[in-house]
């Protein structure tokens, strides 16, 4: 049988001179002990983890709370809906009126209760009196009054 | 110095000081053969599954994404309608006539009851049914099948209480209330068990009320059940707007009072008042007696949902001289002076004989004493004077023998024959109303026209619209009608029906401090084997108030009054009753000094 003959392999290594080795020799630094890297490797890796578990269940906790604040509000309209129902049928003009009639013997009015009060025009029409200074008056409406003011002519 | 290490591979080369064996040599050759045959098999078979797998993931991920994405969202998710809530129906004022309250639903999964008969005998009577009816919806294989809608939240409560587990649900739906009962249910109509417009305004406006239903999508479960707090909105709902009538909720309670209070004293078969604003054509009350319950609206027969004010035809009688007398003079055909010798009948083409009512017999008439005496005879031959083709164009103007336009459903036209078959004596008694027929509404847009100085009213119901925060979104403006007859005829013609009632037969329709513009109208009933029955009559009251600033044109009518049924008896006092409390309501102030006071 023939076999390959293994083949010499020549490693080149680079060596200090005699210089460098005379060179002082710096301390390393002291190297974290394993537990330590490996705690602060797991809680780096873990602290994302926690994270994202965490905002998910604010934002499913939020979501719970919107829901039952929704509720709320549907449950709260249905009230609002279910009174004013109520505060129509209380106000319906016969059951005010059998109300007046029935139960405080109250009566429609007849014609000779009525009075009609006529307003005169000296009622109706109140007399602006008229103001002096009408520039002064416009451009102090301007700054000081409102634009109604401002715009109103002086009689 | 560095260390120099041959690689040699186990089992390759003996190692040193040891003879190496041929034949082992071989051995271990055809060894490492079938070791590079196997790992080639294992390789081209794992690389065939890897393809397959990509395969698959290409088939997956590419081909058939579209569907598979469709499926899942199909299984993993939900969509549902949210339903928008109704608009409300209010009057003129903001007082609401129509809202919505939720109710709750009652449903069964049939699937899940053990024993049906058992089920229905519970249930059945906490909701008022029978239990066959119960059981007879309970089909096996169904998941749902409604038993109760919109329950009543006590009859939801004794449902609760039995405690019938998975087999029974309960649904909260929107439910149509109208919180004044009987209160306008023919104008307002109603709405049915899926909150969609049957009837009146909530069919008329339906457009407007029912709103746009959303969609939400929610994630379901490994049981298919909605996560609700995954649920989010892909369409919003949008509630249906606010519709405000014209319909003043006050004045409706007071035509409603009196009529009722009038139909009881008469024993009339029904009974109608409708009010509206001669100005813009807006209508004020509609009062319908006997009424029903939109709640309950199921519980009467079809027939009383119709609106007869709208829908209802008949032969409108003496109401119908003023559009004679605004033809006429219109036309020119007759001077307001002029003298008619009207005796106390008239033989006409055919040899119909026409007669004053009640035996009554007047000499000389003018126009004016026709209207204020409400003599056939004088219309008669005043509708011989202006002819079959003047006369119907003029009915035709005022609107007759077509729908007024009116914003409510379910209108009818009426009866206007064309001018060929106005043969016989046709012309003659639809000079008084017989001959043609009219619904209560055309007579009393007539009416508001003639107040409004000839101009066409258009009568409507919708007032504006609004959106749910209470923002006009819609204001119909009043449609300006076309020039009946001219002012002046218009006032002349007013002035006529003062007369009649101050001084004719409208007396009892008088109201001290205003002056009442009205005619009285007492019509026969026509047979259905023709002619007329003989005991069944027609009264009613067309009235503009006050006359000299028209604010309020109301008709009235009773159908088949028992005992006195003469419009000037039974129709000219509810006028009066309702026209005088309407005018203080609106805070019309007199016209004139009030009699105590003259």
């Amino acid at each position: 049988m023939i076999a390959p003959r293994p083949r010499a392999r020549f490693y080149p290594v680079w060596l200090p001179d005699g210089a460098a080795r005379r060179q002082p020799v710096v301390r390393r630094r002291p190297r974290l002990h394993p537990m330590v890297g490996a705690t602060v490797m797991a809680v780096l890796l873990t602290l994302p983890a926690v994270l994202y578990v965490s905002v998910r269940a604010y934002s499913a906790e939020a979501g719970y709370t919107i829901l039952r604040l929704q509720h709320d509000l549907a449950r709260l309209r249905a009230e609002h809906a279910r009174l004013s129902l109520q505060v129509a049928a209380l106000k319906a003009p016969q059951r005010i009126e059998r109300y007046a009639t029935k139960e405080l013997g109250m009566a429609p009015p007849r014609q000779s209760q009525l009075a009609t009060i006529t307003v005169g025009p000296s009622i109706a029409r109140v007399e602006v009196p008229a103001g002096g200074g009408g520039v002064f008056r416009t451009v102090v409406g301007w700054f000081g009054g409102g634009e109604a003011e401002a715009r109103e002519r002086p009689r | 110095m560095t260390r120099r290490r041959s690689r040699r591979p186990p089992g390759r080369t003996p190692p040193p000081g040891r003879r190496a064996f041929p034949r082992a040599a071989e051995a271990e050759a055809e060894h490492q053969r079938v070791i590079r045959q196997r790992a080639t098999a294992l390789f081209i078979l794992l690389a065939l599954a890897l393809a397959g797998l990509g395969a698959r993931l290409v088939s997956l991920h590419v081909v058939q994404a579209g569907a598979l994405e469709r499926m899942a969202a199909r299984q993993q998710t939900g969509e549902f309608l949210i339903e928008p809530r109704r608009g409300r129906l209010l009057d003129r004022w903001g007082r609401s006539l129509a809202v919505n309250v939720d109710a709750e639903s009652i449903y069964a999964v049939p699937s899940r009851i053990a024993d049906r008969r058992a089920f229905a005998r519970a249930v059945a009577p906490a909701m008022g049914l029978r239990a066959d009816d119960v059981l007879s919806r309970l089909v096996p294989d169904r998941h749902f099948v409604w038993l109760a809608r919109k329950v009543e939240p006590q009859t939801a409560a004794a449902v609760r209480r039995l405690g019938l587990g998975e087999g029974i649900g309960f649904l909260t739906e929107p439910r149509r209330q109208y919180p004044n009962g009987t209160l306008a249910a023919h104008v307002l109509g109603f709405a049915g068990i899926d909150n969609q417009g049957l009837a009146g305004a909530e069919l008329a406006f339906d457009h407007y009320l029912r709103g746009r239903a959303g969609l939400a999508r929610v994630e379901r479960d490994a049981m298919g059940r909605p996560r609700l707090e995954t649920r989010t909105i892909v369409r919003p709902p949008v509630d249906g707007a606010d519709v405000v009538l014209t319909i003043d909720q006050v004045l409706q309670h007071i035509a409603e009072r009196e009529l009722d209070a009038t139909l009881a004293t008469t024993r009339a078969a029904w009974g109608a008042i409708a009010m509206l604003d001669p100005e813009n054509g807006e209508v004020l009350a509609l009062a319908v007696a006997p009424r029903f319950d939109p709640n309950a609206y199921e519980r009467v027969p079809p027939e009383r949902w119709n609106n007869p004010v709208l829908a209802h035809t008949y032969e409108p009688g003496s109401t119908f001289k003023v559009v004679l007398a605004a033809a006429a003079l219109d036309a020119g055909a007759v001077d307001a002076r002029e003298v008619f010798r009207t005796g106390g009948s008239l033989r006409v083409a055919g040899g119909y004989v026409i007669r004053e009512a009640r035996g009554r017999r007047f000499e000389r008439q003018t126009l004016a004493d026709v209207i204020r005496n409400s003599s056939n005879v004088g219309a008669a031959m005043i509708a011989t004077r202006l002819g079959v083709r003047r006369y119907h164009d003029a009915i035709r103007r005022f609107g007759f023998g077509a729908p007024t336009g009116i914003d409510l459903p379910g209108e009818a036209s009426g009866l206007v024959p064309p001018p060929e078959q106005w043969r016989g004596a046709v012309l003659q008694t639809a000079g008084f109303g017989q001959g043609v027929s009219a619904t209560p509404l055309q007579v009393l847009v007539a009416g508001a026209t003639l107040a409004r100085d000839g101009l066409l009213v258009r009568p409507r119901v919708l007032r504006a619209v609004r959106d749910p925060d209470g923002r006009a979104i819609e204001v119909p403006a009043p449609a300006a009608g076309p020039q009946v007859v001219a002012p002046q005829t218009a006032r002349r013609v007013l002035a006529m029906m003062v007369e009649a009632v101050a001084h004719g037969g409208g007396t009892q329709a008088a109201i001290d401090g205003y002056p009442v513009a009205g005619k009285t109208g007492t019509a026969q009933k026509p047979s259905p084997a023709g002619g007329y029955l003989p005991d069944s009559y027609v009264a009613s009251f067309l009235g503009i108030v006050p006359a000299d600033r028209p604010r309020l044109a109301v008709l009235v009518l009773l159908d088949d009054p028992r005992g006195e049924y003469f419009g000037s008896v039974v129709a000219a006092p509810l006028f009066r009753a309702v026209a005088s409390q309407a005018l203080w309501h609106l805070r019309v102030a007199p016209s004139q000094a009030p009699t105590a006071a003259r």
